[in-house]
């Protein structure tokens, strides 16, 4: 749910953060799972935690922890990218098809460098979503 | 009518201080074994008749390890180096508590984040997110019922 919920938020054509994002890192170079051997740059996405659902006034609500790692091999372009996903998803609330995002907050960023010289930047947001 | 109040300012902050250390060192330590449960499932060693040599190794058997772990579960059990590494830091003074990997176990980070070459195994961070409630109560009560 919340996957398929932040594809439809990065796809957005209407929100200029997004179209921002998109400039600098395509949609299709964001996947869900893992992904190994493509092209630089390009992003994972993953939740971290599956916490159980709870009843709320607004409907189910499910809180987990979603985790950007992007790969890139020039720094500064990356910090670029991952500057626009923080923008993008930083305190901010989401209506899409499938969930509606209630809130959305930057919870932690570090950045390593990986024995090729590419850099694995990780970006780690906490959300909350409720079923549509 | 006469009433008296009594400050015991001084007494209440450091029975708190003391509270709050001891929560934090058993929520550490919960933590902590959680972490080392994570990555305590085995891949057993198999012992198999060697069919090619190299030099200096052993010509009769060697060892393989046929149930590695699958990307995005925590990685399994060999040889234990890496759960010897993780480690837990009490602060003396009870204001923090700490558990992560020594130097000498830095892979199994690496593991954690995965890297273009490796699918991530999370052990760390999904440990604490399954575990988060335990671990605030713990920290919150240090464990008391009261």
């Amino acid at each position: 749910m919340i996957e398929e919920a932040i594809h439809e938020i990065l796809a957005d054509a209407g929100n200029p953060d997004a179209v921002a994002l998109s400039a600098l890192l395509p949609h299709a170079r964001i996947v869900t799972g893992s992904e190994r051997g493509r092209d630089l740059p390009y992003a994972t996405l993953n939740l971290e935690g599956n916490l159980p659902e709870y009843r709320a006034n607004s409907g189910d609500m499910r809180q987990c922890s979603v985790r950007f790692q992007l790969w890139h091999d020039n720094h500064e372009a990356g910090c670029e990218i991952r500057d626009a996903l923080e923008d993008l998803f930083e305190n901010k609330s989401f209506d899409t098809s499938t969930a509606k995002i209630v809130c959305s907050r930057h919870q932690n960023t570090f950045v390593l460098e990986e024995e090729d010289g590419v850099w694995q930047f990780n970006i780690q947001f906490d959300i909350k979503a409720t079923r549509v | 009518m006469a009433s008296k109040l009594e400050w015991h300012g001084k007494e209440f902050e450091k029975h708190l201080s003391q509270a709050t250390a001891t929560g934090l060192k058993r929520a550490g330590t919960f933590y902590w074994q959680k972490c080392r449960e994570a990555v305590s499932r085995p891949n057993t060693g198999v012992s198999v008749k060697v069919t090619r040599g190299v030099p200096g190794g052993n010509k009769r058997t060697r060892t393989i390890y046929p149930n590695p772990s699958k990307p995005g579960e925590p990685p399994k059990l060999r040889t234990g180096f890496g759960r010897r590494n993780i480690v837990v830091n009490h602060d003396p003074k009870g204001k923090y508590t700490r558990v992560g990997v020594s130097a000498n176990g830095m892979y199994m980070f690496y593991l954690e984040v995965g890297t273009r070459r490796v699918a991530r195994r999370p052990w760390l961070l999904r440990t604490l997110i399954n575990n988060q409630e335990m671990i605030g109560k713990l920290a919150a009560t240090g464990g008391n019922k009261k």
